[in-house]
């Protein structure tokens, strides 16, 4: 996408934000990352009503309080519902930076358990100043250690990461 | 070797007893992700708390250069081409600015615009990086220009003298011998402590090779350090380059040492930005280069000068012309900012005229200041001479009889336009031009035929060396002629010039 379509999106994003104004909800930002990508794949079949699909999707995942149908039909009158996506995402974000929620993948080399899990989290917490809301992934690549990503920011100690670092020394 | 599971589940528990006890000193890093590739740069969603300029490291091991910033995006330019980057690959901030490795060791060696040797002599070993952009000495902490920075070229240091901190810059259309001047003066500087610093921009490899190897063979590798980003580097190294060389120069001009940069040449050095910046959408100006484009000059020359705690960065810039046009953009940019042009005329350099400086065309705004005494006595009224010279070199084109006097002007200036043709790599001493500047003044060439002027100038500098060493030492270290030393030279070139044409009246008048 483009330099002036992503200002686009961002611009008609911020307006519904402001317009909807969602109040916090826990399980809001999987809601919109699932709904995304589902319009995303979605939009790779043909259908006739594609508008009326979209807000019956959206409601499904309790998203209405988004107002997602206006700037649906919206898009539509212009032919560019090929945005929607994108603008979804970036719902998300600005969702995310107002209610001061982050988002994250925590990778480790090995099954963790829920005070390991537990003590992550808080430590986030307590970084960010930030809810985190996170999903757990094992990833072998690491060989041993944690590695926790957001949009945003990094944080990894791993073996992984010390060859990398070797490797660009030598 | 084997991994143990039960090992790599201790080091993991050991990580995270540390984030348990609240440890200060882990932080989070920021960073972002690459969302397009493409034409050496990238765009990156992220980095938020990012600053301009400020370099970034790639997972994949590729670094960058920040050059332009939006609300969630930004552009980076890559410094390496070479290493590969992928969409969705983590950017991390390093938090600093770019930087060069500086110091002794890069005396003698080849480097590119970061600062990797590419001569194949072995790593650096020093250890001090200073950033690339850095604010420009203050008006009080300068000194006035009053040291001379010579060139060894008789034309240049007697007309259009330059000085220790100094502007000078080199004009001239393609193959007019710009670079021929700024390699002369590197030349030399051998004996004199000045470090010389040669920025090659946008060259052909081949020519830079041919660079170093005269260096190395007329022993100026031993105080120059070369720094190359040739044709076949990206844009930004182009970029880059002047900026680095002159980074280089400071750290020595820090140690109060004096030191010559040459950029050869800038109007690669302003096509290279302004592709930057066409890939970065900025609003193209005037011939396509950026609105800022001044700046891109400004801020780099205005970094040389002399400096009241010592030291001093004099800048030889050096830009190409199309078709004798000095009125194109860059070169009046440029004019604009330095102290003073040395302009070479392609027909004086067809008609072997060579070094084919047009005197008229340049000029040194520093002057008198920065010749020594001696020079200037030698000099006073030349420039009127040959402008005397050039008018009447017009007129008597068009075949009418001319008075006495101005066939004696004629033939004056033509003695002085031979006796300023000078060979490359064959560099004159401030004495050597003293005594040449010399037999001009006192009219004791003006009986010697046009062709044997140079020979017999030159004769008589070595004569006075080797048979009256006093005398050219006391020229040497006064820099001055005093009224016995005049009275004394005035024997000498009398007797010399018996013994040179015998047969011919040797008047002084």
């Amino acid at each position: 996408m483009d330099e002036r379509v992503s200002r686009k999106v961002l611009t008609i994003a911020r307006a519904l934000f402001a317009y909807a104004n969602p109040p916090f909800d826990a399980g809001i930002l999987m809601r919109l990352n699932m709904f995304a990508d589902m319009i995303r794949s979605y939009q790779g079949r043909v259908l006739v009503r594609r508008v009326v699909d979209i807000i019956a999707i959206s409601k499904q995942y309790s998203l209405d309080q988004c107002r997602f149908d206006l700037v649906a039909q919206l898009l539509e009158q212009r032919s560019q519902l090929e945005l929607f996506p994108a603008l979804v995402e970036q719902f998300s974000k600005l969702y995310a930076e107002k209610h001061r929620v982050m988002q994250c993948v925590i990778k480790s080399s090995h099954n963790l358990t829920e005070t390991q899990k537990n003590v992550l989290v808080r430590w986030l917490e307590l970084k960010t100043g930030k809810r985190v809301f996170y999903s757990v992934l094992t990833d072998p690549a690491l060989i041993a250690g944690i590695r926790i990503e957001s949009d945003s920011m990094l944080w990894e100690r791993s073996i992984a990461r010390q060859l990398r670092l070797l490797e660009r020394s030598l | 070797m084997e991994i143990k599971g039960a090992d790599l589940v201790s080091l993991l528990e050991e990580s995270l007893r540390k984030l348990d006890k609240g440890p200060r000193e882990e932080n989070l890093e920021e960073i972002g992700h690459v969302v397009q590739v493409g034409d050496a740069s990238c765009t990156i969603y992220g980095l938020t708390h990012a600053v301009y300029g400020e370099l970034v490291q790639f997972e994949g091991g590729a670094q960058g250069i920040i050059l332009d910033l939006q609300e969630y995006l930004c552009t980076v330019f890559l410094l390496d081409v070479h290493t590969s980057v992928a969409e969705h690959e983590v950017v991390r901030r390093t938090g600093s600015e770019f930087k060069i490795p500086v110091g002794s060791d890069l005396i003698g060696r080849v480097v590119n615009a970061i600062g990797t040797p590419i001569d194949g002599a072995g790593e650096l070993t020093t250890k001090e990086l200073l950033p690339i952009e850095v604010s420009v000495p203050g008006i009080i902490e300068r000194s006035p220009v009053n040291e001379p920075l010579e060139t060894g070229l008789m034309v240049v240091d007697a007309l259009v003298p330059i000085g220790k901190g100094q502007r000078e810059l080199i004009i001239g259309n393609r193959s007019t011998g710009k670079t021929a001047i700024a390699l002369d003066t590197i030349l030399n500087q051998k004996g004199k402590n000045v470090i010389c610093v040669y920025v090659a921009v946008g060259q052909r490899q081949a020519n830079v090779a041919r660079i170093v190897h005269l260096l190395e063979e007329q022993g100026a590798l031993d105080y120059t350090v070369v720094v190359s980003a040739d044709a076949s580097s990206s844009a930004l190294n182009q970029y880059l380059a002047p900026y680095a060389g002159t980074t280089i120069g400071e750290y020595f001009r820090a140690q109060k040492r004096d030191v010559l940069v040459v950029y050869d040449d800038l109007s690669n050095h302003a096509v290279a930005y302004r592709e930057i910046s066409l890939l970065m959408r900025r609003p193209p100006g005037r011939e396509a280069y950026p609105g800022d484009v001044f700046y891109l000059h400004s801020r780099l020359l205005e970094r040389a000068g002399k400096l009241l705690s010592g030291g001093s960065l004099t800048a030889l810039p050096i830009v190409q012309i199309q078709g004798d046009d000095i009125t194109a953009y860059i070169p009046t940019n440029l004019i604009s900012i330095t102290d003073g042009q040395i302009f070479l005329d392609t027909k004086l350099f067809n008609a072997g005229v060579r070094p084919a400086v047009n005197v008229e065309l340049s000029v040194s705004r520093v002057g008198g200041a920065a010749q020594t005494k001696a020079v200037k006595q030698m000099t006073r009224a030349l420039r009127l001479e040959i402008a005397q010279y050039n008018e009447l070199l017009a007129f008597s084109q068009f075949g009418s009889e001319l008075d006495l006097i101005s066939q004696r002007k004629l033939a004056r200036g033509a003695i002085v336009v031979e006796l300023f043709k000078q060979p490359q790599f064959s560099t004159y001493s401030s004495v050597t031009e003293v005594l040449q500047l010399f037999l001009l003044r006192e009219n004791f060439l003006d009986q010697i035929p046009q062709g044997d002027v140079r020979k017999v100038a030159l004769q008589f500098a070595s004569f006075v060396q080797s048979v009256y060493p006093d005398l050219y030492k006391t020229i040497e270290v006064k820099a001055a002629i005093e009224p016995e030393t005049q009275g004394a030279l005035q024997t000498i070139a009398i007797e010399f010039m018996r013994s040179f044409a015998p047969d011919k009246e040797v008047d002084s008048d």
